[in-house]
């Protein structure tokens, strides 16, 4: 069942002297199964309206439907909260710093035990969503949250939220703070927990280079409306727009606008390094130039199949191998 | 000149229970030059934050020594000589800031170091003028956006007149936007005022506008060259946890699979015309 | 959360925010005493006139000052009824009901006393609303200045409350965010009990208190980094000094404490005579 959000409002402070709009009639769809990233600078209104999805801000105006669970400014009937928690994750920024627990397994079990769990039931289940993300239940179980790395607080983070197997997995800039490597892994992570785990990611990201590759879809969030909805390709050709909302076209869309200029026309399609370095080398093959098969940029060695609009990323139903690729080399 | 001159460097935090103490720094040696521009880069972990909490006495190193403009940083008359000509910008403008008022938090350097009225007011304009905030001298920073609070934090800083002016990962938290004007303040700063910079950072594309990069790994210094030789290393940079900018991928991607591209291209227009070149070749 | 008005700067340039905040401080604290010397209807109706005078001249909208009251609305409600069923003087006549006697007398008492708390509030909050945290340590390390001769470091301690008070919307805002996450995580902070809220608040405060030490880290490092304690004598950019307008606002505070006095002392409550000029008027 999909997100559907009809003109919605909303305004911080509403009433006193500091009223602040943060969205203005916001519509939009989120069909099952997508991944859609949302930009927009600071301010723009995407914090806000990913809060309203899991109903941590009251709707103020207008209407939001999740999976069936509906959200309106009226007091009656109350929806269901709980069930809404356990449909929509939520992974805020820098997310662990919300680890509070003396143990990792206590942390992550603590949605399930608020679902009403057992607690030998919400430990289960936190060891199934710990293996997940890529840690070792059976090696950092135990230890304190303040104990693990960075990175693997942050995993553990994501594993307290992934524990309900949620069908929409929400992250707002879920690799800010990392080194290039530790970015790829947590966006790794991402495309299996999509596969795995929720279907339907919707992902905050300011990396155009980084969310093209990953996202099915943008949506672009400027002064709490929606600037702009609609296909990438479309979508790059309002670079100017983009600039004056603070946001850049990507590299790659950059790259073919100026090869153009020069007479090597592409093609359509591009939208992010995958695709552009899929029409070069395609330019190469005409050419009769020996190029090999390309299969989408992949640095580290470790990207997991399924990426968004990859070039030969085949979509993730094909990728379908029970996905245990070990992302984090670390056993799992 | 030397600004600042690093010997044999070792720093460890002190043994955290059963964990032993590890050196987050282990024997650096390093000479950075009066109006240098450096990046500094390295995975989470490799001793980057310690070795900027050297550089101005905010650490003091277990052995060897650092040395500021000819002072060295363990000798504890003269800390503030140099930490004035040492100026540190964080990570979190939020926690940097402290008055709520914008002059008022520029003037608080100055005015630790005991300095007169008049003086104090010329530093405060000095400094807003060179991160572009003038207007905002009588606001409160926060509402304001992650860039321009960090560039406040920036003008509190230079109102104690530093040399150098290190940035510990001072764009991590920022949107594009914000970055872009962080980025745009210090080049200024380097090029106008002859500021020695040294910006620790996650971001390769900022690493491309260095003059130098100093790649950090276990807490020594594993690369130090110009941006563009760093980066034509290719594989051998995943062993430090890093990935070159976009264009370079691209590059790297292009020349993997057989096409006739240098794999140490840096910049759009280099990646175009190699791109272009090949392509009109026989 | 965000919505306490009480206490938050308001950030436009009037005469009344351009003040010397210690004389800000100083007609608070008058302005505090004087409210017990308040002494009819009159007094209050005075003392209102004089606080929306001050909105007016301060460029700050009424409402924000009447919002100030919110907070505490059901305190005064408290207190008003409390006042007025458990009134102690002397009393001409007396309605009974129930257990409740009520009577003229305990009427005017609860009223007068929801009036004073009510103004005592709004009264501050103009100070507040006017002086910028910074100007308010700076005038309360100059007020303290005597203090230096007893070993007491002021100077310090205005700047712990000047950090302070800028932190709190910072932690405020923390708390917000850790709140958000633990909520969607299924924590359910608004149920049940006072025992069993206080535990569930537990997830909340540990990453708060966590948060706040890491801040209180980098904060230190950058205090440092700025030289903090450089110098033995610390200088100030800021002078405060005494302009023609700090004059002609002492005058007419002077003026308004004046006539609050008057009306205590030698009219003895200007009320009477307005109920016998209205008893006149329909008699």
């Amino acid at each position: 069942m999909p997100i559907v959000v009809k003109g919605l409002s909303f305004a911080y402070g509403k009433g006193t002297p500091f009223e602040k709009k943060a969205l203005d009639n916001i519509s939009l769809t989120i069909n099952d199964g997508e991944f859609v990233g949302i930009m927009g600078h600071t301010g723009s209104g995407k914090s806000t309206f990913i809060q309203h999805l899991n109903g941590l801000v009251k709707v103020q105006e207008g209407e939001v439907e999740v999976n069936g669970i509906k959200l309106t400014s009226a007091k009656r009937p109350k929806p269901d909260y709980k069930k809404l928690r356990a449909t929509v994750g939520m992974v805020f920024q820098y997310p662990e710093y919300q680890l509070f627990d003396d143990t990792v397994i206590k942390d992550v079990s603590f949605g399930p035990k608020n679902m009403g769990y057992k607690r030998e039931e919400a430990e289960e289940m936190a060891r199934r969503a710990l293996r997940l993300v890529g840690l070792d239940p059976d090696e950092v179980g135990e230890k304190a949250p303040f104990e693990l790395s960075g990175g693997q607080k942050r995993r553990a983070a994501i594993a307290g939220v992934i524990v309900m197997k949620p069908q929409i997995l929400v992250l707002d800039e879920p690799t800010a703070g990392l080194d290039p490597y530790g970015k790829e892994q947590i966006l790794n992570l991402i495309l299996r927990l999509k596969k795995e785990c929720s279907p339907t990611v919707i992902v905050i990201s300011h990396d155009m280079d980084e969310i093209t590759r990953y996202a099915s879809r943008l949506i672009v969030f400027g002064e709490g409306k929606v600037a702009f909805d609609m296909p990438m390709e479309q979508l790059f050709e309002h670079g100017r727009e983009l600039e004056e909302l603070g946001l850049e076209t990507p590299t790659a869309v950059r790259l073919a606008a100026a090869l153009k200029a020069r007479g090597i026309d592409l093609g359509g399609g591009i939208v992010n390094m995958d695709t552009f370095t899929a029409a070069v080398l395609k330019k190469f093959a005409e050419k009769g130039a020996p190029v090999k098969e390309f299969s989408g940029i992949d640095w580290f060695g470790e990207r997991a199949e399924g990426g968004g609009q990859g070039a030969a990323a085949p979509a993730q139903e094909a990728a379908d191998d029970n996905g245990a690729a070990d992302i984090f080399g670390e056993g799992l | 000149m030397t600004a600042i001159k690093l010997e044999n460097v070792c720093y460890a935090y002190e043994a955290d229970g059963d964990k032993a103490a590890v050196n987050a720094v282990d024997g650096v040696s390093l000479e950075i030059e009066e109006g240098a521009f450096v990046a500094v880069v390295g995975h989470n972990g490799s001793g980057k934050s310690t070795l900027a909490r050297l550089l101005n006495g905010l650490l003091l190193p277990d052995k060897g020594s650092v040395t500021v403009f000819g002072t060295d940083t363990r000798d504890e008359k003269n800390i503030y000589n140099v930490r004035s000509s040492v100026g540190m910008v964080f990570q979190n403008p939020d926690n940097q800031m402290v008055a709520s008022v914008v002059e008022d938090d520029i003037a608080f350097g100055p005015e630790n170091l005991g300095l007169q009225r008049e003086e104090i007011i010329r530093r405060v304009d000095w400094a807003l003028e060179q991160v572009g905030m003038s207007e905002y001298r009588k606001s409160t920073p926060f509402r304001m956006s992650g860039g321009q609070k960090q560039r406040l934090a920036i003008a509190g800083v230079l109102a104690i007149r530093p040399k150098v002016l290190v940035l510990d990962e001072s764009t991590a938290m920022l949107d594009p936007k914000g970055r872009r004007e962080v980025m745009d303040v210090i080049h200024a700063l380097n090029k106008r005022e002859k500021m020695s910079v040294i910006h620790i950072t996650h971001y390769m594309e900022e690493v491309l506008e260095a003059d130098r990069v100093i790649v950090m790994d276990g807490g020594r210094i594993a690369l130090d060259d110009a941006p563009h030789a760093v980066f034509a290393r290719g594989a051998e940079l995943k062993k430090f946890r890093l990935a070159p900018p976009a264009v370079t991928l691209i590059a790297d991607a292009l020349a993997e699979c057989g096409a006739d591209i240098p794999r140490s291209v840096t910049t759009e227009e280099e990646l175009e015309e190699a791109i272009c070149r090949s392509l009109s070749k026989d | 959360m965000r919505d306490v008005a009480f206490g938050q700067y308001y950030p436009v340039s009037s005469p009344v925010h351009r003040l010397d905040p210690r004389l800000k401080i100083i007609f608070t604290v008058l302005y505090i005493v004087t409210m017990f010397f308040v002494a009819s209807y009159f007094g209050y109706a005075l003392v209102l006139i004089f606080l929306l005078s001050v909105c007016g001249v301060a460029h700050v909208p009424p409402k924000a000052m009447f919002k100030s009251i919110k907070g505490v609305i059901i305190l005064l409600m408290i207190t008003a009824v409390l006042n007025l069923f458990f009134y102690a003087g002397e009393t001409s006549v007396e309605w009974t009901w129930w257990i409740f006697t009520v009577s003229p007398e305990a009427i005017d008492f609860a009223l007068k006393m929801m009036f004073r708390l009510i103004l005592l509030i709004m009264g501050t909050t103009i100070l507040t609303f006017t002086t910028g945290t910074s100007e308010l340590t700076d005038a309360i390390e100059s007020l303290f200045k005597p203090l230096n001769l007893i070993k007491i470091p002021v100077r310090d301690i205005a700047l712990i409350m000047s950090i302070a008070l800028r932190f709190i919307p910072g932690l405020i805002e923390e708390t917000d965010k850790i709140m958000m996450a633990q909520k969607a995580r299924g924590a359910d902070m608004e149920s049940g009990n006072v025992f069993k809220r206080i535990k569930a608040m537990l997830p909340v405060i540990i990453p708060v208190f966590v948060s706040a030490f890491r801040k209180a880290d980098e904060l230190a490092d950058a205090l440092d980094a700025r030289c903090y304690q450089a110098s033995p004598k610390r200088t100030k950019m800021k002078k405060m000094s005494f302009a023609w307008r700090d004059l002609v606002a002492f005058l007419i505070f002077a003026a308004f404490v004046t006539i609050i006095f008057l009306d205590k002392y030698l009219w003895g409550g200007l009320d009477k005579y307005i109920v016998e000029a209205f008893n006149a008027l329909i008699g």
